[in-house]
């Protein structure tokens, strides 16, 4: 176990470059990355905090505009529902009061065909048995007879009828 | 094996420039330190400032935030931390380098056979003779009528030797021919740099002298107050101990990795030499584990030395 002073100035001074060398090379550089790298964390984080802050503005302004926007659907629906309910009503009305009138020409119109149709049969009816008659009495009735026939039987046809 | 059972508990000269030894844990520690830059250099050169790291980066930035946690952990202070960081991960990272190095296969296992002088022989005989083995009777080593074979011959006692069937002394030093020939003793290139006690001891005189720098630079002067301080006779009595204290630091500190990492080293030697098929695998394990806390323990004590060394003497 031979101490020796030469070998133990060498190996302080091969320890010492080996020191300096490092921590020129590797520890200073790396470092000095990681308290940038530290840096850019912090103010990544800071611009996180602003922007969560910026996030729950947003998030509350939209929920103002969202409670504004529901009220004034609600108005808006209301609105419409109160105007759709009173168009239906005058449509109905005014539909109604069309109908109405309608109806009531269409049953002028019946009456007056009625008529027509009743005046027509009354006639073809006279007529035929006028025919029927003569062919079964066999002699021409006079116009006076003949029209008193055709009201008795008319008669008795409107009342089958 | 080259070598067969090669035990040696300081470091082996490779080579000798302007009267300087260079020893095979010297080598290896410089290889360490060469992996560690190059390591560096490579990811500084990759190092991109991006928010999703890859690769040698990714990597690089998770050791470097893992020591940062640790080291902040015990300091609570951002300023302090980056201030310790560079040797307290040096430390830790060189350390168990070394330490891991050593069990790689090959290291202390490969080296040379050089020729040694009789005298060489004598000495490495009787470190192994007393530090290694047990020997049952007393080992005659006359290195003039060549030794080696009288280590041989003694080794038949030494328990070890029994269970291998092979004598230590002969991987050690090997009789090339009969009488008055060379000898030859095995050299391996690398040795982990911790298994040196001189490569312990600079790392903890590193320690021990980063430990007053700071101290000074967090409190100036008043920093050796706690050495010397005349206010009372207990005070004076206590400085005289902090200063012996540091001096203890440094002797727990190199002794403490050394003798971790050389225990191992021996360990596996002997367990390698008794069973070498599957018996060493745990002890492989085992000595992983003990590298990384030996390295985990110097540089928490250094980091729990830094901090202490920069509170005040009321903040204690």
């Amino acid at each position: 176990m031979d101490i020796q002073l030469t070998q133990i100035l060498f190996q302080i001074i091969n320890f010492s470059v080996v020191v300096g060398a490092v921590s020129f090379l590797l520890y200073k550089p790396v470092l000095k990355i990681f308290d940038e790298r530290s840096k850019r964390i912090a103010e990544g984080e800071r611009a996180a905090v602003k922007a969560q802050k910026a996030y729950s503005e947003i998030e509350k302004r939209q929920k103002i505009v969202e409670s504004e926007l529901k009220k004034e659907r609600n108005k808006v629906i209301k609105d419409a529902q109160t105007e759709a309910g009173e168009r239906r009503d005058t449509i109905i009305s005014d539909a109604k009061a069309q109908a109405k009138v309608e109806i009531a020409e269409l049953k002028t119109q019946w009456e007056n065909e009625k008529a027509m149709l009743f005046k027509k049969a009354e006639k073809d009816m006279a007529e035929s048995i006028l025919s029927i008659s003569e062919k079964v009495i066999g002699d021409a009735l006079d116009k006076k007879a003949a029209s008193q026939l055709i009201d008795s039987e008319l008669k008795k046809i409107i009342k089958a009828l | 094996m080259a070598a067969g059972l090669h035990i040696s508990i300081s470091a082996e000269t490779l080579l000798t420039i302007g009267g300087i030894s260079i020893t095979n844990s010297m080598l290896t520690s410089l290889i360490v330190s060469g992996l560690i830059i190059a390591f560096a250099l490579m990811v500084n050169l990759k190092l991109k400032d991006t928010s999703n790291p890859r690769g040698l980066q990714n990597f690089a930035e998770w050791i470097i935030e893992s020591l940062h946690n640790l080291v902040h952990g015990v300091t609570g202070d951002l300023k302090k931390t980056r201030l310790f960081l560079p040797f307290v991960g040096t430390f830790l990272i060189w350390i168990l380098l070394n330490n891991w190095l050593g069990l790689l296969p090959g290291v202390g296992t490969i080296g040379l056979q050089e020729e040694v002088e009789s005298t060489e022989i004598e000495e490495h005989a009787s470190s192994l003779v007393t530090q290694t083995y047990a020997v049952t009777e007393p080992v005659e080593i006359d290195a003039t009528t060549h030794t080696e074979v009288e280590l041989v011959d003694t080794n038949e006692e030494v328990t070890i030797e029994e269970a291998h069937q092979e004598p230590a002394a002969e991987s050690e030093y090997k009789e090339e021919s009969a009488h008055g020939e060379a000898k030859t003793k095995f050299v391996p290139f690398l040795r982990p740099g911790t298994a040196d006690l001189n490569t312990t001891l600079a790392l903890a005189i590193v320690s021990v002298f980063m430990t007053q720098v700071f101290g000074v630079q967090a409190l100036g002067l008043s920093y050796f107050k706690k050495y010397i301080n005349f206010s009372n006779p207990i005070m004076t009595f206590v400085g005289f101990l902090e200063i012996i204290s540091e001096f203890a630091k440094i002797i727990s500190f190199a002794f403490r990795l050394f003798g971790n990492i050389f225990a191992g080293e021996v360990l596996l030697v002997v367990i390698s030499a008794l069973l070498p098929i599957i018996a060493p695998m745990p002890f492989y394990g085992l000595e992983i584990f003990v590298g990384f806390i030996q390295a985990l323990v110097f540089a928490m004590l250094s980091l729990v030395f830094f901090n202490m060394a920069t509170q005040s003497h009321e903040q204690h």
